[in-house]
């Protein structure tokens, strides 16, 4: 038994600090109904002002500490309420862009200041033995920040049963038009929460850090991961249980640990711990205590292209035409090997388009599916299968991870669905990338086809196939399955009541679509001639659905920008931190398109010409024109109000 | 199969739906036969719309019996009672906002045609397609909205968007219907129209309705039999001209003008 107690003990410790994390998310989504995906990115951007404080700017501890939760959270607090606020309005789907596209957007900027690689974070809590439980010490870090979890859960317990405040928040997500009646501002509400939410957020980000002894800002954004598995156990709805479910996770995390230590076939099973709790418990919590909280916006639909059919026919025809020459311009030269890159992401964002808009479904680990093509490639072509062969069984092997993900898509929509795929795209990285079945701990080998070493013969190679899937998504999307598929976005319970199964359609959409992926995945891998787990890194998943958000709503632009933005452009940059400053505008793009996803890029211009507008005219004449506006026939998406109607059962 | 008229149509028996303490439908008991037009009305929260719900399967009833033709559907996810042939418009209308008027009429027999095997969502034969595109025409023309065949669902009116609604189901060609509020957004010669097409699905095709309605006038008017439901219970049933004489009903409604009259002018 003793020889649990270590364990125990930082299970425990590392656990308050998840549950803190959790409470601050748990508290902001259910005042705004926007779940924020940045989170962990937060509790990084914490730590790290932390790191600057004393570490460069040499303050005393105490000072930084309180500088951090005491101004930093609450000015990121303000901020991320404003954001908040734009995304209050946008359905589901594109409120996880936009917190996707923070996510990106707020680690690019720490990379871009502090560099990739970790950094040593000094411990500042005091490291002497507390007391000694059975012969392990216990030192006055681990209780100090135990105590520090539970006193702030009672905190804010007590600041919701007590204060009128935290009845107001209570309100504020039901319905905040009915809370302005009552004489409390929604706004200054949820202002509050945000703070409150950051400042727990950037606490939590110091106090793991320094746990860890160090400060990585992709482990903390990770920390994230390990705050949703407190939150399911939580069900995204209670505060207190988020610090016992924060704690049940670290315990769980630190025995695993230990238990397989014995096993090197389950290693890194420990880190993939918190997200199989998220998984299990999305797959186990009944329906109906998972509802999302907020109003839940229909998608407006996608009109109809305005171009004639024989412009837009010409259109693809000089793309085609331009495509083809490509290895011949004068700008290309040296770049061939990016445009190949990009040709074979072509079928990864058709792919995602086809499962992200065409049936307004969604996956966070995209990119996994194109990880095991290119797994499947290597494994298959080492045991000697041809090349076509092994690409289309690396796509193969996607089918059953699809079938896995389209379990909790036929379970859950929206939110809870996008946590299921993060998780499942997180554990694949964390906890079988390193295999011997995957990529091992060196790289797999993978070859491009006998007669297509040279870059320019594969180029065309790897065209026809991009412009395969580009018309395998158009045939789909005119099909009977595009329309069902359509219709499943719109309306899942017309389907149903029409004698749909809508299962089906969404099982059948997510085969399809990891199939595609691992296609791609398989491409792109044979490019390198190896591929290792860092080729596939999980937050390329993320960044690739912020930039399919910024690529336009169609197929054919899918296929054409996103690659392009995605591949051709860094590569004639070159320059790695102008890169990871693209990479943030893709981010800050992607919260934007979020933003406006209910009109059009002239929405915000608009919005803008007509406050100024009113500031000229006078405040009685903007009263008037907002009065129209209002009783106007609006053709904004209409709230669905009222409990949700279950789709399936 | 043969059935009895007894057995025909939709039944149900005994149902409740609880909602935590709330009883939202608190045993009812309905027969709405095949060819028959069949209303149920009640002023606003009597569980009208809950008990659809609960005969079309998106809730789950606490206690009581749906059953279509004589079988118990009380237990069958919704598309497998929709394949049962039971079909139904919303209050709040759940069109297809990302296809045309025409295709969200065809999908109406292609959902139904897909069901739930695979092979059938990914590829259909020309006769199917034929099929599929008679039963859209005719459907659209039966409710005369063949003019917007190419419009988009969000550009329409909501008694457009009504209609549309309405020539899925019936493109469906499911035997018995359930129309939710199918007039409200309707004009006065829109309203008159759609009568007649109730009229035409029950007496020529001999399709059974059960139809949730607040315009009394159309409700008297075209009704063979009508349920009134107050607080989630029945509280009398009979034809137009006992409903518009019943002093029950005209409590429920008190107070509510252009229901009063309705009732007065039919009893009248």
């Amino acid at each position: 038994m003793n020889e649990y107690i270590p364990y125990i003990i930082f299970g425990v410790t590392s656990g308050a600090v998840f549950g803190i994390s959790a409470m601050g998310l748990v508290l902001t989504y259910k005042t705004s109904g926007v779940f924020n995906i940045a989170h962990g990115a937060v509790c990084a951007a914490g730590a790290y002002v932390f790191y600057s404080l004393r570490q460069q700017a040499d303050l005393p501890w105490p000072v930084a500490a309180a500088l951090v939760v005491c101004v930093f959270g609450p000015l990121m607090g303000i901020v991320l309420e404003r954001l908040a606020v734009a995304f209050s309005g946008v359905p589901t789907a594109f409120k996880i862009v936009g917190t996707v596209g923070l996510l990106v957007a707020l680690q690019s900027l720490i990379t871009l200041i502090y560099g990739s690689t970790s950094r040593v974070f000094d411990p500042f809590l005091p490291q002497g033995e507390a007391f000694s439980v059975s012969g392990t010490k216990v030192n006055y870090e681990q209780v100090i920040i135990l105590l520090l979890g539970f006193a702030a859960a009672g905190a804010l317990v007590t600041f919701f049963r007590l204060s009128r405040l935290g009845t107001a928040m209570r309100g504020v997500v039901d319905d905040p038009a009915l809370l302005d009646l009552t004489g409390d501002s929604p706004t200054r509400v949820r202002r509050y929460a945000w703070i409150i939410g950051s400042s727990f957020a950037a606490m939590s980000g110091v106090l793991f850090a320094s746990t860890q002894a160090q400060i990585d800002v992709n482990v903390l954004t990770l920390l994230v991961v390990q705050a949703f598995g407190a939150a399911t156990i939580a069900r995204f709805q209670s505060l207190p249980l988020c610090i016992v479910g924060g704690i049940v996770v670290g315990l769980l995390q630190k025995l695993v640990s230990k238990e397989i230590t014995a096993y090197p076939d389950l290693q890194g099973l420990d880190l993939a711990t918190p997200f199989i709790v998220l998984f299990i418990g999305l797959l186990v919590i009944p329906r109906r205590k998972l509802v999302e909280t907020g109003r839940q916006i229909r998608a407006k639909a996608v009109p109809p292209s305005r171009v004639p059919r024989p412009f837009r026919a010409a259109g693809y025809g000089t793309t085609l035409l331009v495509a083809l020459a490509i290895p011949q311009l004068w700008f290309v030269g040296a770049h061939l090997p990016a445009y190949n890159q990009a040709l074979t992401q072509v079928t990864l964002f058709v792919s995602l388009h086809l499962l992200v808009r065409t049936s307004g479904q969604i996956s966070l680990c995209h990119f996994g599916f194109a990880a095991i093509g290119a797994i499947g490639l290597g494994h298959m072509q080492g045991y000697g299968m041809p090349f076509a062969l092994a690409v289309i069984i690396g796509g193969l092997l996607c089918i059953p991870p699809a079938l896995l993900i389209a379990i909790p898509a036929i379970r859950l929509s929206g939110l809870y669905l996008a946590l299921a795929t993060l998780g499942f795209g997180i554990m694949l990285a964390q906890f079988c990338y390193g295999k011997s079945y995957m990529f091992g701990f060196g790289s797999l080998a993978t070859e491009r086809p006998a007669g297509f070493s040279d870059d320019e013969t594969y180029y065309y190679l790897l065209l026809g196939v991009a412009v395969a899937s580009v018309i395998a998504v158009l045939v789909i999307e005119r099909s009977r399955l595009g329309r069902v598929l359509r219709g499943l976005s719109d309306s899942p319970v017309a389907l149903q009541t029409l004698g749909l199964s809508v299962n089906v359609a969404r099982v059948i959409v997510f085969c399809i679509s990891g199939f595609m992926a691992g296609i791609s995945g398989a491409l792109y891998g044979s490019l390198f001639g190896s591929v290792s787990a860092s080729t596939f890194n999980y937050v390329n998943s993320l960044v690739i659905l912020a930039v399919l958000a910024i690529s336009g709503r169609r197929v054919m632009s899918a296929a054409i920008v996103a690659p392009v933005l995605l591949y051709v452009i860094p590569n004639y940059i070159g320059d790695p931190d102008m890169n990871t400053m693209l990479q943030m505008a893709f981010g800050l793009a992607a919260m934007f398109a979020a933003a406006n996803a209910q009109g059009g890029w002239d929405v915000p211009f608009t919005r803008l010409a007509e406050r100024s507008s009113d500031r000229l005219r006078g405040p009685a004449e903007a009263r008037l024109r907002r009065l129209e506006a209002h009783d106007g026939p609006s053709d904004k998406a209409q709230p669905v109000h009222g409990p949700r109607v279950p789709v399936t059962r | 199969m043969l059935l009895t008229p007894a057995e025909s149509g939709l039944q149900l028996k005994d149902l409740v739906v609880r909602f935590g303490g709330l009883v939202a439908v608190d045993t009812v008991s309905l027969h709405a036969p095949a060819a028959r037009l069949t209303g149920l009305i009640g002023p606003n929260g009597a569980g009208k719309t809950t008990t659809f719900n609960a005969i079309t399967g998106l809730n789950r009833p606490t206690s009581g019996h749906v059953r279509l033709n004589g079988q118990d559907i009380s237990k069958l996810p919704p598309q497998a009672r929709a394949q049962r042939g039971l079909g139904r418009t919303f209050q709040r209308m759940e069109l297809f906002d990302s296809l045309t008027v025409r295709e969200n009429v065809a999908l109406g027999r292609e959902a139904g045609m897909a069901g739930s095997n695979p092979l059938r969502f990914l590829r259909c034969g020309a006769a199917e397609r034929r099929q599929v595109r008679t039963a859209a025409t005719e459907a659209m023309e039966l409710s005369g909205i063949t003019a917007l065949a190419d419009r988009r669902p969000a550009d329409l009116s909501t008694g457009q968007r009504r209609l549309v609604e309405l020539a899925r189901v019936i493109a469906s060609g499911f035997g018995m219907l359930l129309l939710d509020e199918p007039s409200s957004g309707l004009d006065k010669a829109e309203t008159h129209r759609f009568g007649e097409t109730l009229r035409t699905l029950v007496d020529e095709r001999g399709v059974g309705i059960l139809c949730v309605e607040h315009d009394m006038a159309l409700v008297m008017r075209v009704c063979d039999y009508i349920y009134v439901l107050d607080f989630g219970k029945p509280i009398f049933n009979g034809t137009a001209s006992q409903v518009a004489g019943s002093p029950i009903v005209k409590s429920a409604y008190l107070g509510s003008e252009a229901v009063e009259e309705a009732l007065a002018g039919r009893s009248a």
